[in-house]
């Protein structure tokens, strides 16, 4: 089991995401609403894969991994983005803030796991 | 003539002077007898007053031919006179007279070399004819004019054999006969056309001087300013004195001039008629238009338009921020509605009954097409603003052929449909971007797909045609009626309907292909007939092979 951490600021989609991964029996999750909280509960949780909302209010997506990437523990946790703005400039951009993969909005549930085990294992 | 009729003047007066004397002599004479105291005998007096009266219708004769004689001079004189001046007028102004229908029977060289024509070709005619356009109204009016005995006097347009305008000041008065009916016109013309070009040009200089725009006249060789307009003046800061000896090197005039070189030369390798191109100079951005024009001298000029497009270029910014803020807006609750219903479907809560399932599957497969069209409609609008990106690579065709067919399988397997693939060349090698062609021809399969009938075929074909690959998507649909053929690409055109009611499509898949294709220097078409199915394809210029491998190379390398 992957210790995964989700940092989505709608509350719906961290519903529809905590049941995806669940389903693939892959993955031990903790849920955050926001880059703040993220930032507060890493340390303890110590995740070993990062899938991160990119436009949240308050800190962003980028800019919670940003943050990260700055301790030590976390330099080189694999980060994977979730983005509803698919144009293949920001994906390129979001890349080269050292994700490993970006998963498009709306995704398939049904997938999402096994999208995130590829990314892994690419 | 002057000597001769002087002379005849002289031996006029020369009889009067004889005739004078006679009679004063012979009236003389009985005075003179009586004085003298002669007797004269009678039969003299009847004699001296035949003598008298002979003289005297000797004097009337010598007085009635003098007077006749001057007035034939006089008359002659004024002939003169007048030839002179039709001749001066002849020579000066164009002339034409007509009769009372208005047709032409006498036109004066003037007038036919003015406008081009033999007399032939106008003699009969009415003068309408010779008047230019619109201006056949104002001749009927003039005509009416002259009816009443009114004289008119203004300008007229007339037309030359060629089809210019000749601008002409024109006198037109109304020809009388003896008994005063008006029996037609006389016109008096003048050309000029000259002095009205004169004072057209001089508004049309002035209209560009004041324009708006920047507007430029450079000498091709030298690229240097013939011509600047106020807006470019202002924005450069030179005076007219300044600008003539600058060139677009100079750095004040902040044209790039290697750049400016490398746009222009299809036009001044005459490829091409003008150029036009976005480009930012300081921080506003500009649409330069640059074409050839040949000025009175004959020596051809670059003509340089710069229009200001900051205020469109923000506008479109500001377009594509709130349609790229939709699209997150939109596809966020959609993220939560497909995937909470794609769980359901998936047993992920528990199992579900057969008619919930079906509800749910309608409510799934049209928030996918909703999904679909805002997709479009992002892309639509990124086409329209030109923001569509492309990476364009050398690379074989059939890589990004498999990849869709691939991509298309559950889709194929949907409709229980097969896909075949013929004569697929991995050599043929073109350059395109791969995720946006991978669209075109999953956009074409899916077609296929949906208009196949179950259990039917679907062919992908590859074939080289004088230097271009063309990939085809065959299927044996019910095809598509001939006359939607020609609307098959435009926005929204769905011309027929799937097998399957429950496809999603936009209509609008077809139009962002074309869209796709024609950015890639491709193109796409289709043959189709009604009964037996409908062949769509796409076309790539073919490139060369050698190059494409090493710049694959390149590309692994990188």
């Amino acid at each position: 089991m992957l210790r995964l951490m989700h940092v989505e600021d709608d509350e719906d989609i961290r519903e529809v995401a905590k049941m995806a991964l669940e389903l693939s029996g892959k993955f031990e999750l903790l849920q955050c609403e926001s880059g703040e909280e993220a930032l507060k509960k890493a340390p303890e949780f110590m995740p070993e894969v990062l899938l991160l909302d990119v436009m949240m209010p308050g800190m962003s997506g980028p800019t919670t991994l940003e943050t990260l990437r700055k301790m030590d523990a976390f330099r080189d946790t694999p980060a994977i983005f979730m983005t509803a703005r698919a144009q293949p400039a920001e994906i390129e951009e979001l890349k080269a803030i050292s994700a490993i993969a970006v998963v498009v909005k709306p995704f398939d549930p049904i997938t999402l796991g096994d999208q995130i085990m590829d990314a892994l294992n690419a | 003539m002057i000597g001769e009729g002087s002379r005849t003047m002289k031996s006029e007066r020369f009889k009067l002077k004889i005739a004078i004397m006679a009679l004063g002599l012979v009236l003389a004479v009985p005075p003179v007898a009586h004085l003298a105291g002669w007797q004269l005998p009678d039969i003299a007096y009847p004699f001296l007053l035949t003598a008298t009266g002979l003289f005297l219708a000797m004097l009337a004769k010598v007085l009635f031919h003098r007077s006749k004689g001057a007035l034939e001079n006089e008359l002659e004189a004024h002939q003169r006179q007048l030839l002179q001046e039709a001749s001066a007028l002849n020579h000066h102004a164009m002339v034409c007279l007509t009769d009372t229908n208005a047709k032409m029977f006498h036109v004066n060289e003037k007038m036919l070399a003015t406008l081009g024509y033999e007399a032939s070709e106008l003699i009969g005619k009415t003068a309408g004819h010779v008047y230019d356009g619109d201006n056949v109204e104002l001749f009927e009016e003039i005509r009416a004019g002259l009816a009443s005995g009114r004289p008119w006097s203004g300008e007229t347009r007339l037309k030359h054999k060629n089809g210019s305008t000749v601008w002409t000041l024109a006198t037109v008065i109304p020809h009388l006969d003896r008994q005063g009916n008006l029996a037609g016109s006389i016109s008096i013309r003048n050309d000029i056309t000259a002095a009205k070009m004169d004072v057209e040009q001089k508004d049309m200089h002035a209209a560009l001087h004041k324009l708006w725009d920047e507007v430029y006249i450079l000498d091709p060789q030298t690229f240097s300013y013939v011509y600047m307009n106020e807006a470019s003046m202002a924005r450069l800061g030179l005076s007219e004195d300044e600008y003539r000896c600058k060139s677009v090197r100079h750095g004040e005039c902040q044209i790039d001039e290697q750049q400016f070189r490398d746009r222009i030369a299809p036009l001044l390798s005459g490829e091409v008629d003008h150029v036009n191109y976005p480009d930012v100079i300081g921080k506003t951005h500009y649409d330069v238009r640059v074409q050839k024009v040949s000025t009175f001298a004959g020596q051809p000029k670059l003509l340089v338009v710069l229009r200001d497009t900051s205020e469109q270029a923000e506008v479109e910014r500001v377009k594509a921020e709130l349609l790229s803020t939709i699209s997150h807006e939109l596809r966020t609750p959609m993220t939560s509605i497909k995937g909470a219903m794609g769980l359901l479907l998936s047993n992920a809560a528990g199992d579900l009954p057969q008619k919930a399932r079906d509800m749910l599957s309608i409510a799934y497969r049209n928030a996918d097409r909703l999904v679909m069209i805002i997709n479009d409609i992002l892309d639509i609008e990124k086409i329209a603003a030109g923001q569509m990106e492309f990476d364009l690579q050398a690379q074989p065709l059939v890589d990004v052929i498999e990849e869709a067919i691939a991509a298309n399988e559950q889709f194929a397997n949907r409709f229980d449909v097969t896909v075949e693939t013929h004569d697929l060349d991995a050599k043929a090698v073109a350059s395109y971007d791969f995720g946006r062609t991978l669209q075109v021809l999953t956009n074409l399969l899916s077609n296929a797909a949906k208009f196949s009938p179950p259990g039917g075929t679907i062919n992908v074909l590859m074939e080289r045609k004088s230097g271009r690959i063309r990939v085809s998507v065959q299927d044996f649909g019910p095809g598509i009626p001939r006359e939607s053929q020609k609307r098959i690409f435009e926005r929204f055109a769905q011309v027929a309907k799937a097998t399957n009611s429950a496809v999603a499509s936009t209509g609008l898949g077809l139009h962002i292909s074309r869209a796709i294709m024609e950015q890639q220097q491709g193109t796409i078409g289709l043959d189709s007939e009604e009964g037996v199915g409908s062949t769509f394809y796409i076309e790539f210029p073919a490139v060369n092979h050698e190059l494409s491998a090493k710049e694959k190379q390149v590309g692994f390398a990188g």
